[in-house]
């Protein structure tokens, strides 16, 4: 075998990997946080909201709930982190991996991978 | 009298030193590169998978005529997307065959927030002229230190890099 047929066969190994290693897995947003837009952080894989230490509040002003950075227990027993941003939706980061990231009135969860009970 | 000898001498000495017969002890090589690479990166508390970013690595190589197998690189590397990033490296390499170069070093990325690991990657040099080659080969990077690495994480990065070198 050529030193040239070893080198083209270790390239097609290498993509092959690259390529499989690519297309397995979950697909991240963010392994790095300057892999963040400014203002978000990353988290879980996902830019997210970072946590905000003053209260939470809805987009009425009015607390939902839930204070920031504190643990709330999930429906499969998991706890998620509540982060709250004052007129501008809220973040939720389960601890179990996903995230609710939602914005509009206090009531309005988008985009919501919670597992079903 | 003493004047010519001394001035004969010096002469002499010029002359000898500049014979092309006479061996320099540890002459330099010096060769330039610049290559671009990418791939895919994983780590984090999910171990997810994303593609890496496109970077630039414009560098050089010292190595001393007496043991032209062990070579010193250097180099800037440059992140351009989908996001930017700039830092340097600094790399051990051996040459394992005429055309093979296996190497480890430090590299790290310093803007706009830094990262620092180690890296190990094999190249092939495909000659093209005299003096210049085709470089492409494998690269894994480590990373476990730096403000821009989520705490508890070790991102790795798996690129292919190609680019060109010469001997300068």
């Amino acid at each position: 075998m050529s030193t040239s047929d070893r080198v083209r066969y270790a390239l097609i190994a290498v993509f092959i990997v690259a390529g499989a290693a690519s297309g397995c897995g979950a697909v991240s947003d963010c392994m790095r946080y300057s892999d963040c837009d400014p203002g978000l952080t990353c988290a879980y894989g996902s830019c997210v909201f970072p946590p905000q230490q003053d209260g939470a509040t809805g987009d009425d002003g009015n607390n939902i709930g839930f204070d920031p950075g504190t643990t709330a227990p999930g429906d499969s027993g998991a706890g998620f982190v509540v982060s709250a941003e004052a007129g501008s939706g809220f973040v939720v980061t389960p601890d179990s991996g996903f995230v609710v990231n939602g914005s509009g009135s206090d009531a309005g969860i988008a985009n919501t991978d919670a597992p079903a009970e | 009298m003493t004047v010519r000898r001394t001035l004969a001498l010096v002469l002499l000495a010029c002359a000898w030193g500049t014979r092309t017969d006479v061996a320099h002890a540890q002459q330099y090589l010096i060769g330039g590169s610049i290559a671009a690479s990418s791939g895919v990166e994983g780590g984090g508390a999910q171990n997810a998978l994303a593609r890496t970013r496109t970077r630039l690595r414009i560098g050089g190589d010292v190595r001393i005529d007496e043991s032209p197998d062990d070579i010193f690189e250097f180099a800037a590397i440059a992140e351009v997307e989908p996001r930017s990033g700039f830092g340097a490296d600094i790399r051990y390499a051996r040459a394992a065959g005429d055309r093979f170069v296996v190497d480890v070093g430090l590299l790290g990325i310093v803007a706009p927030a830094s990262l620092y690991g180690a890296c190990a990657s094999f190249y092939y040099r495909l000659p093209i002229s005299k003096r210049t080659q085709i470089v492409v080969g494998p690269e894994a990077d480590f990373f476990f230190l730096g403000s821009d690495l989520p705490d508890g994480t070790v991102l790795w990065e798996l690129r292919l890099q190609g680019g060109l070198r010469v001997d300068l």
